[in-house]
């Protein structure tokens, strides 16, 4: 049975609708966070970016470790490149999450520590 | 041509409206736009436009097939006056109950409440329906209320038989080592607490499966290799023998997963015993009756999984929506269907979806995410007096979760054949990411399913 895009995005709604509220508070946060750092022209820096895809690798990294933990299971359970791509991807994808949500913030503290 | 064309627009109508004079209210305002599609694309999960009509339409069960159905009529629908009946305010997830009743869930996580899914503008009455009348488009409700439509929808859900197992009740789930996983949180958390007990102690445990169409039927297998799974965690295995008496001659509906089933529970020493019908229990000795071919066997045991035959319930088994005969009068009564349509074959403005149809495979959440589109859309152009188009091939579904961490994605249709969602997961081998799904996803399809969106 085939999902939509509509569908999986609902599904996925749903997987969040618990911390939604969260959520929504760090992304604008964050967003605030963009516009400041955008404003005083510190968003693109190598030390923003850097900071952000160390904060990105370590989360990456962590959850590559303790996702079969978090989901009740072990590495003991994963068997075939279904699951290791799986798990792969999961980890990836949160770096890339926390990458994000890091570089404005990043941004800013470059900036405070330079001037 | 003509004239049978002009036939079968007569049999259309005829078909579609059972009142005269509602009919022709309906008719003046059911001609919208097309109507709702099934889900199965993005331009087709919702309806282009809402059709107009002014039709009365009762829905009985507010289960998971009802809210569902609820919610989609509630949008493919403007001006209908719907109606829902069910008497529970608390919403169970039943499909995580399995995971309660093996400690891996608290049953916190499978309560929820009806009023967070219930779309606004359609009326609810908090009350059960006693009495089917289809004959004179009405239900009546245990307290008397007579409520009339143009149309219905049945989704009352089933009936777990605990009566039909002699000496057993559900006071008794939690107590001398019986436990069973149907109908509730608070059935699954006791039998969490013999379970729990039983892998500690060990002994016999029996896992039982009855004849017929039952809800969920993956659950009695899942509870006993989640529990054989338990024990060879906490180091315990040896001091249990694990035996699976089912009344039938198999373990699964779909060939392959049979197959591998027959192998599995040998691999794990869960002796299956054939042809073994759970008929009594006597919870102060702790023996279990089952009927075979050969005659009555007495099992003694330490632990004992019931799962009893289940039914239509009562208003419904006994109205004349149920089939009348046949193999699914015999089973349970359950509500008689077209296995495509969902419509019913006699009562033509009588449409049913989940566990209280008679079908030939099917009882699961997944079946009802399948089934409800199909219903609506077909009640809908029975509204709009048009061709019914969408088509129910069987699909159901069940995460064989094999132990704690594994688990197949099992997905098939009326014809056997394995239809996986996802072509990258084999339905035929264990993985992680079918666990991750139960464990992490599953609950979340349900609820979008039930606000009508999947």
């Amino acid at each position: 049975m085939a999902f939509s895009i509509v569908g999986i995005l609902s599904v996925l709604l749903e997987v969040i609708r618990p911390l939604l509220p969260l959520l929504i508070a760090v992304v604008v946060i964050d967003f605030i966070l963009l516009l400041l750092a955008l404003r005083r022209g510190t968003l693109v820096t190598s030390g923003a970016i850097r900071l952000a895809v160390i904060v990105g690798a370590i989360a990456a990294v962590i959850t590559f470790f303790l996702a079969p933990a978090l989901t009740r299971s072990s590495f003991a359970n994963l068997s075939g490149a279904l699951d290791y791509l799986s798990l792969i991807g999961g980890a990836l994808g949160v770096g890339v999450l926390f990458a994000l949500l890091t570089w404005p913030p990043a941004a800013l503290l470059q900036r405070s520590q330079k001037s | 041509m003509k004239n049978q064309l002009l036939s079968l627009i007569k049999e259309q109508k005829d078909l579609a409206l059972p009142d005269p004079g509602r009919r022709r209210l309906l008719q003046a305002s059911g001609l919208g736009l097309a109507g709702l599609a099934a889900g199965g694309t993005l331009l087709a999960s919702q309806p282009a436009k809402a059709v107009d009509t002014s039709a009365r339409i009762v829905i009985v069960g507010g289960g998971a097939a009802g809210l569902s159905v609820a919610n989609r009529l509630a949008d493919g629908l403007s001006g209908a006056r719907i109606t829902i009946i069910e008497k529970r305010e608390q919403h169970i997830y039943q499909p995580g109950l399995t995971l309660v009743a093996t400690g891996i869930w608290n049953q916190r996580k499978v309560l929820d409440r009806n009023a967070r899914y219930m779309p606004s503008g359609i009326d609810w009455i908090k009350g059960l329906v006693s009495e089917f009348d289809p004959e004179s488009n009405r239900v009546v409700t245990d307290s008397g209320q007579v409520v009339e439509y143009d149309y219905l929808m049945v989704t009352t859900g089933l009936h777990v038989d605990f009566a039909a197992i002699e000496g057993m009740n559900t006071d008794l789930i939690g107590t001398q080592g019986i436990g069973c996983v149907y109908d509730n949180n608070d059935h699954a958390t006791r039998t969490w607490q013999m379970i729990d007990r039983f892998a500690e102690e060990g002994g016999v445990g029996l896992f039982t499966r009855p004849p017929g169409g039952i809800k969920c039927a993956g659950a009695p297998l899942k509870v006993t290799m989640l529990t054989e799974d338990l024990m060879q965690r906490r180091g315990t295995r040896e001091r249990a023998q694990f035996f699976y008496p089912t009344a039938g001659t198999g373990l699964f509906s779909q060939p392959d997963m049979n197959d591998f089933l027959k192998q599995e529970f040998p691999s794990r020493d869960i002796t299956v015993q054939w042809n073994h019908v759970l008929a009594g229990i006597e919870p102060e000795i702790k023996r279990a009756t089952f009927a075979t071919p050969e005659g009555n066997v007495r099992l003694d045991y330490d632990f004992i999984h019931v799962v009893p035959p289940m039914r239509a319930p009562d208003a419904l088994a006994n109205s004349d929506l149920a089939w009348q005969a046949g193999s699914f009068a015999d089973d349970g009564r359950w509500m008689e269907v077209d296995k495509h349509t969902m419509r019913h074959p006699r009562f033509p403005n009588v449409f049913g979806a989940g566990d209280c149809v008679g079908t030939p495979i099917g009882k699961t959440a997944a079946s009802v995410k399948a089934q409800v589109p199909v219903a609506v859309e077909n009640m809908i152009q029975a509204i709009q007096q048009r061709e019914m188009t969408a088509s129910y091939n069987g699909y159901t579904s069940c995460p064989l979760i094999t132990a704690r961490g594994r688990g197949i994605l099992v997905e098939f249709d009326y014809a056997l054949d394995m239809v996986p969602s996802f072509p990258f997961i084999s339905p035929y081998e264990e993985h992680w990411v079918p666990w991750v799904m139960k464990d992490r996803m599953l609950h979340a399809a349900y609820n979008a399913m039930m606000r009508g969106r999947v």
